[in-house]
C-alpha cells in the first residue's frame, strides 16, 4: 500500500495502481472543468489530469501551494492525484484490514475500501475507480449530455 | 490468381502488394545467403529452420502472384534444404553451390519482376539452375562442387539498388516522439532569440527552424500509409459473411489511396471493420427480403474516403434495411436508457444517437462475428480517442451511412497563441481567417442582450467573449485586445481575447480521457517553456456559445427539431415592434446599431433623416412600413434604436422599438408573405419571426421619397 496525507487525513491506495510519484512545478489550468480538477500535468510529454484529492474528497482545503504537493500518478488512467504528503509504502496483512466504519463522512464512504492497520498507524484505503467516479462521474454525465446537445442541435 | 497481364513499370507505380513482396523476398534471400555461408563454416543445421520457412513462404507468395518460374526455383531449393534439415543428406560444398546459384537466379527474377511486372520467359534463364538443384538432390556425390560456367556466381544481372527498406515501427514511433521534442526545443530557442535580439542567434535559430520543419515533414511522411491496406481485408471478410448468412454483397470502394498516419490508421482499423460487419450482419437484408422490397438481390456496401483540411473522412454506407427509430425507442425504454415520455418526445435523429450509448444494440440475434455486446459505443470511443467523431444517418428501407471524421495526424500543427487574463490558449491556424485589433476602444463591438457582435467592413459578425464563455473574467477592452476571426461551420465568428501572441508549431496531445466532454477544447499542447495549454475547438466553442444563449433565453424550451438539409441556417438580429411582434433581419445585412437622440431627427419631405458626421442618413420607422406617411416626430421616444442597414442605395436607418438578441436560427423557406419587405419566416424559440429583406426595405424607402414628389413623376412607383 502506498500511504499519503491530505488535509490531515491518513490515506492509502494499492501500490499496484500507482505508476509513479512526483512533484511538479506548474499545472495548466482548465476553465470549465469540475472543481476537483487542479489542472493538466506534463509527464514527459504525456498530458495527465491532476485531481486535487482534498477537493475530490471534500476535505478541508489544502494549505500548501500546489508546487509543494505531490502527484501520485495512477496506472493506466491518465490521472494524477495531488496530495499534501506522500508517506511510506507499507505491507498490510489481510488480518489488518477491516471494512470501513459506518459513521464515515458520506464523501469518503463511497471511496473508502477498507481501514488498514500498519506499524506506522492506521489509514483509509481508497479505491481509485470510486474516487474518479465520485470526483468526475456526475459532471462527466452532464458534460457529455451538453456536448452531445452541442453536437446534435447545432 | 493467373498470369499477370501487362507490364508494371518503375517502382513507384508498383502495387503495394508487389512492393511488399519484393522487399520481403529480398530479405529472405539475404538471410538464406548468410545462413548458407555460416552453415558451410560449421554452424548447426537447425540454424536453417528460419531460412527454410522463409523460402517456403516465398514459394507460396510467388505462386499466388503468378510468378511460376520463381515458384519453381524456390520449390527446388526448398526440397534441397528440406533434405539437409531432415538429415537425409550431409552438407557438402555441392549443396551450398547449388543453393547459392538458385539464390542468384531468384534475385535476377525479382529484378525482372520489379522492372517489368513479370518473371516471364526470356528475361532470366532458370533451367540450368533447376537441373543443378535436382541433380544435387538426386545424388550429392556426383554433383560438381564448383558451379558450371553458365551458373558462375554473380553471372546473373546485378541486383538493382534497393529503393525501399523495411524498418521497425517502434523506431518510427520513437523518431516521431523525438521530432516532437525537437520542435518544442526549436520553439524555445526561437523564443530566446526573439527576446535577446541577437542577430546571430536569430539567424541560427531561423536555420534550425527550417531544418526542423523539414525533418518533421519527412518523418510525418514516413508514417503515412494508404487506407488501401485496411480496405484490402474487406473483400474476403464480406465474402465469408455473405456466404454464411445467405446474402449477396457487392463492395464498392473509392479513395483507398488516401493516406493517414500509421497510428491513426491502426486506431481506426477495428472501428471500420466493425462498421463493415455491422452493415452486412444487420444492415443488408437476405436476398429474398430484398427482392420482396423491390431492391436488387445484391446488396451494396460502399467504402469511401477523402481528405479535407486536416481531416480524413471515411464513409461506410449500405443500401440495406436501415435503422428503425421505433425499434431503438423500444429497446431504449426496455433497457432504461429513456423514459417512455422521453422516447415519445425524442426526434429521429436523437433516437439514432442512442445506438452510441454503452451496451446498446438493436440486433435481435447474436451472430458469430458481430453483435456480441460490443457495439457502436466502442466504435465511437475508439474514434474519439484519437480526436475524431462519428455521425450516423439512416433511412428505413434505404440504408445506413456512417461517417467518421479522423484527424490526418496526431502530430504537429501551426497554431496561434492567444491570452485571456492569465490563461493562454492555442487556436489552430487552419481555423483563423483574420486578426482584428480592438485597441481603438472597440466601438465596433456591440452587445445585444447576451449576444456580442462585431462590425467588420460594414457587416456584423457574431462574436464570443472567450473569457466570459469559459467562466474566466470577461475580456476587458485594452490596448492588446483582439478579435480572432475564425471559420466555424462555414461562417465567420469573432473570438474576443485579451491579447494575441505568437504563431507556433504545436504538438497536439489528446486531452485526458475525462476532459474530452468539454466541448470547447480539442486537445492540449506543451509549450517551449514547459507550460501545458489547451487547444481551442472553434466549432465546439461557437456551438456552445449559441447553446448557452439559447439556454438563458428559454430555459424551459423543449429541444428543437433537428434541421432538415434543405433548411438554411442564418444569424439573425431579432427586434420587436410593440404593435407588430417579432421580426428579424439577417445579421450580415445590418452594418451597425446606433442610438440617436430624437433631436437629430428631421423631417425632409415625406422622409425622416438624421444628420450625423456630416452625412444624411435616411430613416424609416419600422411601423411606418404599414402606413402611408411617416410617424410624427413627437411620437418618437427620446432615444431611438436605429439599425443601420447597408443597401445598394446606401445606408438606411431602421427605427425599431427594441433590439432583442442575435441568434442562430434555422429558416424554413416559405412562400411570399403579405407583409411588406418580409420574404421568409422562421420559428425562433417557438415564436414565429418574420425575416425582412433589406433590399426591399430600400425600395420601400425610395418609393416613399418618390411618392412625395409632384404627381407626374409618380409613374412606376413600387407597390
Amino acid at each position: 500500500m502506498c500511504t499519503f496525507e491530505q488535509s490531515g487525513a491518513q490515506l492509502g491506495i494499492d501500490v499496484s495502481e500507482v505508476q509513479e510519484v512526483l512533484r511538479a512545478d506548474s499545472l495548466g489550468r482548465v476553465p470549465g472543468a469540475p472543481r476537483a480538477v487542479q489542472g493538466l500535468l506534463n509527464l514527459r510529454g504525456q498530458i495527465l489530469l491532476a485531481l486535487d484529492l482534498g477537493r475530490a474528497l471534500e476535505l478541508p482545503a489544502s494549505t500548501r501551494p500546489s508546487h509543494e504537493r505531490m502527484h501520485i500518478v495512477l496506472l493506466d488512467q491518465d490521472v494524477s492525484l495531488l496530495v499534501d504528503e506522500v508517506g511510506e509504502v507499507v505491507e498490510v496483512a489481510p488480518t489488518d484490514r477491516a471494512p470501513p466504519p459506518e459513521h464515515l463522512d458520506p464523501a469518503l464512504a463511497s471511496t473508502v475500501q477498507a481501514v488498514c492497520q500498519s506499524p506506522l498507524g492506521s489509514f483509509l484505503l481508497l479505491s481509485p475507480a470510486a474516487l474518479l467516479e465520485r470526483a468526475l462521474g456526475s459532471w462527466l454525465k452532464d458534460a457529455n449530455n451538453v456536448k452531445h446537445r452541442v453536437e446534435v442541435e447545432s | 490468381m493467373g498470369e499477370r497481364e501487362g507490364a508494371v513499370s518503375g517502382l513507384p507505380e508498383l502495387p503495394e502488394i508487389l512492393r511488399e513482396f519484393l522487399n520481403e523476398a529480398r530479405e529472405i534471400l539475404g538471410d538464406l545467403e548468410a545462413g548458407l555461408v555460416r552453415l558451410e563454416q560449421g554452424a548447426d543445421v537447425g540454424a536453417l529452420d528460419a531460412v527454410f520457412r522463409g523460402l517456403h513462404n516465398l514459394k507460396g507468395t510467388a505462386g499466388l502472384l503468378g510468378f511460376g518460374r520463381l515458384e519453381e526455383l524456390a520449390h527446388a531449393g526448398e526440397d534441397l534444404l528440406g533434405a539437409l534439415r531432415a538429415g537425409e543428406q550431409a552438407l557438402s560444398p555441392a549443396h551450398v553451390t547449388a543453393l547459392l546459384a538458385a539464390l542468384d537466379r531468384m534475385r535476377a527474377l525479382l529484378l525482372a519482376v520489379e522492372e517489368t511486372g513479370s518473371d516471364g520467359e526470356g528475361a532470366v534463364e532458370v533451367d540450368a539452375c533447376l537441373s543443378l538443384l535436382r541433380g544435387v538432390l538426386a545424388d550429392p556425390e556426383q554433383a560438381p562442387a564448383a558451379p558450371p560456367a553458365e551458373l558462375a556466381l554473380g553471372a546473373g544481372p546485378a541486383q538493382g539498388p534497393e529503393r525501399t527498406i523495411r524498418t521497425d515501427v517502434e523506431l518510427l514511433d520513437s523518431l516521431m516522439d523525438q521530432v516532437s521534442e525537437l520542435v518544442l526545443a526549436r520553439n524555445l530557442i526561437h523564443e530566446l532569440a526573439e527576446r535577446r535580439r541577437d542577430p546571430e542567434l536569430s539567424a541560427a535559430s531561423a536555420r534550425l527552424g527550417g531544418i526542423t520543419s523539414g525533418i518533421q515533414e519527412n518523418v510525418a511522411r514516413t508514417r503515412m500509409r494508404p487506407l488501401e491496406g485496411l480496405w484490402s481485408r474487406f473483400p474476403r471478410l464480406l465474402r465469408d459473411l455473405a456466404l454464411q448468412q445467405g446474402k449477396q454483397v457487392r463492395l464498392l470502394s473509392e479513395g483507398g489511396h488516401t493516406e493517414l498516419d500509421r497510428g491513426v490508421l491502426e486506431a481506426i482499423s477495428d472501428p471500420v471493420s466493425h462498421l463493415v460487419r455491422n452493415a452486412v450482419d444487420h444492415g443488408l437484408e437476405p436476398v429474398e427480403e430484398r427482392r420482396a422490397a423491390g431492391k436488387p438481390a445484391e446488396g451494396t456496401l460502399q467504402l469511401r474516403a477523402h481528405q479535407e483540411g486536416g481531416y480524413v473522412y471515411v464513409v461506410v454506407q449500405d443500401d440495406g434495411r436501415g435503422i428503425d427509430p421505433e425499434r431503438i425507442a423500444v429497446r431504449a425504454r426496455a433497457s432504461g436508457l429513456l423514459s417512455a415520455e422521453a422516447s415519445e418526445r425524442a426526434s429521429k435523429v436523437e433516437l439514432l444517437q442512442l445506438i452510441f450509448e454503452p451496451g446498446f444494440s438493436t440486433a435481435d440475434e447474436v451472430t458469430s462475428l458481430s453483435g456480441r455486446g460490443v457495439g457502436m459505443d466502442v466504435v465511437r470511443s475508439h474514434v474519439e480517442r484519437i480526436g475524431g467523431s462519428v455521425e450516423i444517418a439512416s433511412e428505413v428501407g434505404l440504408g445506413t451511412t456512417v461517417k467518421l471524421r479522423i484527424p490526418l495526424t496526431l502530430a504537429i500543427i501551426p497554431a496561434l497563441l492567444v491570452r485571456c487574463g492569465e490563461q493562454r490558449f492555442a487556436i489552430p491556424q487552419t481555423n483563423v481567417q483574420e486578426l482584428v485589433g480592438l485597441s481603438g476602444g472597440g466601438a465596433a463591438l456591440e452587445r445585444f442582450g447576451e449576444a456580442l457582435t462585431y462590425r467588420l467592413r460594414e457587416r456584423l459578425l457574431p462574436a464570443i467573449d472567450l473569457g466570459a464563455q469559459l467562466g474566466l473574467a470577461p475580456c476587458a477592452l485594452g490596448r492588446e485586445s483582439s478579435l480572432v476571426v475564425v471559420q466555424a461551420e462555414g461562417r465567420p465568428v469573432g473570438i474576443m481575447v485579451d491579447a494575441v501572441g505568437d504563431h507556433e508549431e504545436i504538438v497536439v496531445k489528446p486531452l485526458p480521457r475525462h476532459l474530452r466532454a468539454l466541448p470547447s477544447y480539442s486537445g492540449a499542447t506543451i509549450l517551449g517553456d514547459g507550460d501545458v495549454i489547451l487547444i481551442l475547438d472553434v466549432v465546439g466553442a461557437s456551438r456552445q456559445a449559441e447553446l448557452l444563449r439559447k439556454a438563458r433565453r428559454a430555459p424551459l424550451s423543449a429541444s428543437p427539431s433537428p434541421a432538415r438539409a434543405e433548411d438554411e441556417t442564418l444569424d439573425l438580429l431579432l427586434f420587436e415592434s410593440e404593435v407588430r411582434g417579432r421580426y428579424g433581419i439577417p445579421l450580415g445585412s445590418a452594418s451597425r446599431l446606433e442610438e440617436l437622440p430624437r433631436e437629430v431627427v428631421e423631417r425632409s419631405g415625406a422622409q425622416l433623416v438624421a444628420q450625423r458626421r456630416g452625412e444624411i442618413l435616411p430613416l424609416l420607422h419600422f411601423d411606418d412600413l404599414w402606413s402611408a406617411s411617416p410617424a410624427s416626430l413627437t411620437r418618437l421616444p427620446e432615444l431611438l434604436q436605429v439599425l443601420v442597414c447597408a443597401t445598394e442605395a446606401g445606408p438606411v436607418g431602421l427605427i425599431v422599438d427594441r433590439i432583442v438578441d442575435v441568434v442562430q436560427a434555422t429558416l424554413e423557406v416559405t412562400g411570399a408573405s403579405d407583409e411588406p419587405c418580409v420574404d421568409r419566416r422562421a420559428v425562433v424559440d417557438g415564436r414565429v419571426t418574420q425575416i425582412l429583406d433589406v433590399a426591399r426595405l430600400s425600395e420601400a424607402l425610395s418609393g416613399r421619397a418618390r411618392a412625395a414628389l409632384p404627381a407626374p413623376a409618380l409613374g412606376g412607383s413600387p407597390d
